[in-house]
């Protein structure tokens, strides 16, 4: 069963599981571990769209990942993020994909997803990955569910400081507080996002947006990294940073930042720098081999954004 | 809730009605309530590409998009690449390089690449690759795909 509510409060007031795009949704309903009736936002006005907010821009929660990718103002203030939505995935599910439905999307584990058995994260007694098959898992074990969180955009999103507008609620959310700390299993939800909002910059923004895959294209990150910064008289002013695929949520990385930020861009203090990117890494036996993919991934998205010409 | 919808699309340039389940998916709408039975059911969770089909123009998966989402779009599949019933040029291309195997990844790629060759005749290595990053083929390693997507879009030079 299906509804199609034509505005926000609306769909907010309809019962059922919240379809935009749904490349994540299709899989989980054909595979059977998503079960119930749907309410599809395909006609609600005012949910699309990139455009001036309260915050600084407002981002549709229907915009698509495509449009994300290419719109002029994401591209101008928030290059990282522009870059990962041009990086995830394949151009079709681009296309599809929603922001709000790559925020809310599920986890990718195979046995979260694998109807024949029932994980923690459905109502099993334990996470079967923890005792299973976990190479792609979290090398960042901070709760019962070792499955990496699935959303790029989360990963590039953290480091403008976004904000998630949600039905019903009064005030916007960050997106940290939104997401969690990865230590349950609640992470985001299936809330119902109206939109996100991105914090104002200062020109000259710089960005990257690097994942380490196991092919040239459309494959899940090993590790991925987001890079924003702003480089003033080669000095850098401002930095922020983020790293996924390695723990239940996306986690920023201060130690990074921090080690960077005010000081000269110095291609020597990039490499130490992102060495940081490991610290309080707890892998599983068999993960641990991603926690050596990280201080690459992460110094390649440093050398991107901050060195002239990129990565050398 | 309703549990079946009336769908009013166009599907190679034939206007269609159906009462449908509210859920069916657009693969499923166009194999087996339409029995156009050529964009296929790979994966059936939008990873390989083999059910693209073109709707008001640009590729899409249709594993993964509801029927319902389509209401009033014009839906071309490999049935009506072509207006006559011959082979599209990328068809008769594959062929000619044997970019068919098993086949079963062909039709979606003959759609994501006419949907590629209808908006630039003459694409960029890097744009066919982008157009190609959707579909999934197991056999060929994509030599022979590109070398035949090449020879449409830049006749005469090296492919």
């Amino acid at each position: 069963m299906i509804v199609f509510p034509r505005s926000a409060s609306e769909a907010a007031a309809a019962a059922g599981i919240v379809r935009a795009g749904g490349t994540d949704l299709q899989e989980r309903l054909h595979k059977g571990i998503t079960k119930g009736d749907l309410r599809d936002l395909r006609d609600v006005v005012g949910m699309s769209g990139v455009g001036p907010g309260p915050a600084g821009l407002r981002v549709g929660a229907r915009t698509t990942v495509a449009q994300l990718a290419v719109d002029p103002s994401i591209v101008r203030d928030h290059p990282a993020v522009a870059l990962a939505a041009g990086g995830l995935a394949t151009p079709q599910i681009r296309a599809m994909g929603t922001v709000g439905g790559n925020l809310s999307q599920h986890v990718r584990c195979a046995y979260y997803r694998d109807p024949h058995v029932t994980c923690l994260r459905r109502g099993g007694s334990a996470c079967l990955s923890r005792a299973g098959d976990h190479m792609f898992a979290s090398v960042f074990d901070l709760g019962p569910c070792v499955a990496p969180h699935p959303s790029t955009l989360a990963t590039a999103l953290l480091t403008s400081g976004a904000l998630i507008e949600l039905a019903g609620a009064d005030a916007l959310v960050p997106l940290d507080q939104w997401l969690g700390d990865g230590t349950s299993l609640t992470s985001g939800g299936d809330d119902l996002i109206v939109a996100v909002h991105l914090p104002s910059t200062s020109p000259g923004q710089v960005g990257a947006y690097v994942r380490t895959i196991a092919r040239a294209r459309a494959e899940w990150p090993v590790v991925e990294v987001a890079v924003r910064a702003r480089v003033v008289d080669g000095v850098v002013v401002e930095i922020e940073a983020a790293m996924g695929g390695v723990a239940p949520v996306p986690i920023p990385l201060p130690g990074v930042a921090d080690a960077l930020r005010g000081r000269p861009v110095d291609p020597a203090a990039l490499a130490p720098a992102a060495g940081l990117a490991t610290a309080g890494a707890n892998p599983l036996p068999g993960s641990a081999w991603k926690v050596g993919m990280i201080p690459g991934t992460v110094l390649d998205a440093l050398e991107r954004a901050l060195l002239p010409g990129g990565a050398a | 809730m309703p549990t079946e919808i009336t769908l009013r699309l166009q599907i190679n340039g034939e206007q269609v009605r159906r009462i449908i389940p509210a859920n069916r998916s657009l693969l499923d709408f166009i194999r087996e309530d339409l029995r156009l039975t050529g964009s296929k059911h790979g994966c059936d969770v939008g990873d390989c590409g083999a059910c693209t089909v073109l709707v008001d123009g640009a590729p899409q998966l249709a594993c993964i998009t509801l029927a319902a989402e389509c209401e009033g779009a014009a839906i071309r599949t490999i049935e009506g690449v072509t207006d006559g019933g011959g082979l599209h040029p990328i068809q008769e291309a594959l062929h000619r390089h044997v970019g068919a195997q098993c086949g079963y990844c062909t039709p979606g790629i003959v759609m994501a690449m006419t949907s590629l060759l209808e908006a630039d005749p003459h694409p960029s290595d890097s744009a066919i690759n982008e157009a190609l990053g959707s579909n999934i083929c197991r056999c060929t390693g994509y030599t022979k795909i590109l070398a035949a997507v090449r020879e449409v879009a830049r006749p005469g030079s090296p492919s």
